[in-house]
């Protein structure tokens, strides 16, 4: 088990890497077209060909990639703080707030949070700028995403709220900043972490699936979604090249659940 | 003995577990009616989206929240139903 986590380790990071210095290895822009090929095969000047607009694929799928790698950790640590302030402060403190934050997570939870998205996304103009777009469907998923993982901290506050070295340290009256900065949150630090490194490859996957469905980051900004969405078009012939996009979002999830694993199994 | 002596320990949980399954499935039907195709909800609430039709959008919504509340709602009354005769 260890090798298999190594190596989702490995691969992550090489995708990581690429991705940053994806400017380097390719020396076709994202969204400059090549009127001249159009769909074009691999060849040595196009690595993966080009798609129906002729841009070239591997340009697009490196600065797709770098789109998710950039914002998705970015949007689990917003979705995480999110949960650690809702789920995890309430827990401790427990009464009226406690009850509070159970009732809007278990709120949260039952909302399809698809259609949720979808009407979020479908009240922004049309003529919103691709930059913005990705940061609000990401921010989106991020303010959306802390129902899951403030349950479990939830649980663990109100776990160690009745635990006996949190009942001594109030007995001789430390105050309740220093206990919840010195005693709770290193306590929570390995769930926040699990759950921060479980959040990645679920929002990688949430914002494939809106950008799938031509609702996440607009053109011409690439995607690993809006790639996949070349696969839908039987029309460009060499779409099987799209499944690069496929192929890099699969090692993005299954690394980042076997680093959310190996972090449990530490903690 | 599957029956008598596991199913009646666990079945709180998998009710549970399915109550909120309901609302998973049903996002998960969005992508799959719109990519192939399958006139349904999905479609409808994708199409509606693109064409930012938002009062249909958010009728389609409240049809699906309703569809997961009864569910969840169903799901707490059986376990509940269960419990108490033990």
């Amino acid at each position: 088990m260890k090798a298999v986590r190594l190596a989702a380790t490995v691969l992550a990071a090489i995708l990581v890497l690429a991705s940053i210095g994806g400017s380097f290895l390719s020396r076709f822009d994202y969204a400059v077209q090549d009127r001249e090929q159009v769909n074009a095969g691999p060849s040595s000047k196009h690595w993966l060909g080009t798609d129906d607009l002729g841009r070239d694929r591997f340009a697009r799928l490196l600065h797709g990639t770098r789109v998710s790698m950039l914002l998705a950790p970015a949007a689990a640590a917003v979705s995480v703080l999110l949960a650690l302030t809702v789920g995890a402060a309430p827990g401790f403190f427990g009464g009226f707030s406690e009850r509070a934050a159970k009732t809007a997570i278990d709120l949260f939870l039952s909302i399809p949070w698809l259609f949720l998205l979808l009407t979020v996304r479908a009240m922004l103009p049309l003529n919103t700028s691709p930059a913005v777009s990705v940061t609000i469907t990401f921010l989106m998923l991020g303010i959306l995403g802390w129902a899951a993982p403030a349950r479990i901290l939830l649980a663990r506050a109100r776990s160690m709220r009745q635990s006996d070295f949190i009942v001594m340290a109030c007995s001789i009256g430390v105050s309740p900043c220093r206990l919840l900065g010195k005693h709770v949150l290193p306590n929570l630090h390995p769930i926040l972490l699990v759950q921060f490194w479980i959040s990645v490859p679920v929002f990688v996957l949430a914002e494939a699936n809106l950008s799938l469905l031509g609702l996440g980051v607009a053109e011409p900004l690439p995607s690993l979604g809006s790639l996949l969405r070349e696969l839908e078009t039987v029309m460009s012939f060499r779409g099987d090249l799209c499944r690069f996009a496929a192929l890099i979002m699969l090692i993005l999830i299954v690394s980042g659940m076997q680093i959310a694993m190996s972090e449990r199994e530490v903690s | 003995m599957f029956f008598r002596h596991v199913v009646p320990v666990i079945k709180r949980e998998v009710l549970a577990l399915a109550g909120v399954s309901i609302g998973i499935a049903i996002s998960a039907a969005i992508p799959v009616e719109a990519l192939c195709g399958i006139p349904g909800i999905g479609q409808l609430a994708w199409q509606s989206a693109l064409a930012r039709d938002l009062p249909l959008l958010i009728n389609i919504s409240m049809l699906v929240i309703a569809c997961v509340v009864v569910a969840n709602s169903g799901a707490d009354l059986l376990s509940e139903e269960r419990r108490q005769p033990a």
